[in-house]
């Protein structure tokens, strides 16, 4: 796999959020994104994230959230990790939720959810940059299409 | 010139942020951190809470504590977004659900959007189905209006 364009490690609490987003859409303009997809990338890498604060973690746990980022071409994509409660296991019904996981779905060219081996979850976002569609984005970049 | 802000006591402590969203970013260079103002409008008839800056799950507690102060009071409610930089799909179902609250209770609330929100903005409200409804305006006088008409 490539090199991450982006690596993050912070506390899983939403103070950090606001942090995150101007990251990723640092990295989106530096990657020739116009402001549409900026917009869609930064809502769509929040949801993902307030995800992690809202739901990964238990209140006395200290936990983080890892944002980390790929190109290629121009796709990118954008991997949120956590280390805490699967996803299949939060809590449903929260405020928001709902909408959160539609907004990503709706929003993105591609998602995947994935339980690494060592525990917790990652949601793989992809989006495409420029051009027509492709299939399975978040594998191509990550060059798993292999 | 700055409008006259009520601060409500609902049993707790209510937060209520200067007008400038700047003044909460510790430099000049962090992101613009939420800020909640109320007010008071249309000859006390009325409520404006008004949204500056991001709001996400950082400022969602805040938001909530003024909207149930606001709507407490029983009078007409705007909720004006039109300073807003950023909103997460959590304030948005938020606004959302005192919307619901506020017609259950027959009190007239009103969204104010702006003119030409940020594209970000734009999105999650139009998920959110905060966009085009007939609760909703692209001012705060459109939205003043609309309350006025409904009184009447």
């Amino acid at each position: 796999m490539e090199e991450a364009l982006l690596r993050l490690s912070v506390d899983a609490k939403a103070s950090e959020l606001a942090s995150i987003r101007r990251a990723v859409a640092e990295l989106a303009r530096k990657l020739g994104a116009d402001e549409e997809a900026v917009a869609r990338i930064a809502v769509a890498v929040n949801e993902a994230c307030s995800n992690v604060v809202s739901h990964a973690y238990k209140e006395d746990e200290a936990g983080t959230i890892e944002v980390e980022a790929w190109a290629r071409g121009s796709d990118v994509v954008f991997s949120i990790r956590d280390n805490g409660t699967p996803i299949a296991q939060r809590p449903v019904g929260s405020t928001g939720a709902g909408l959160g996981l539609y907004l990503i779905g709706s929003l993105s060219d591609d998602c995947e959810l994935r339980h690494p081996e060592q525990g917790g979850t990652e949601v793989l976002i992809g989006f495409r940059l420029k051009g027509k569609g492709r299939l399975h984005l978040v594998r191509r970049v990550l060059r798993e299409d292999r | 010139m700055l409008p006259r802000v009520l601060e409500f006591r609902a049993n707790r402590a209510y937060h209520l942020a200067h007008l400038a969203p700047r003044l909460l970013a510790s430099d000049a260079s962090d992101p613009l951190i939420g800020a909640v103002t109320v007010e008071s409008a249309d000859g006390d008839n009325a409520r404006i809470v008004t949204l500056f800056g991001d709001h996400d799950l950082a400022t969602l507690a805040v938001l909530e504590q003024t909207l149930s102060a606001a709507l407490a009071e029983g009078l007409a409610l705007i909720v004006d977004l039109s300073g807003v930089t950023f909103i997460d799909g959590a304030t948005a179902s938020l606004i959302s659900r005192y919307r619901l609250e506020a017609e259950t209770r027959a009190v007239p609330l009103v969204l104010a959007v702006g003119e030409v929100p940020p594209r970000a903005v734009e999105l999650v409200l139009e998920a959110a189905g905060c966009l085009a409804a007939a609760w909703v305006t692209k001012s705060r006088k459109q939205a003043m209006l609309q309350i006025q008409g409904q009184r009447s």
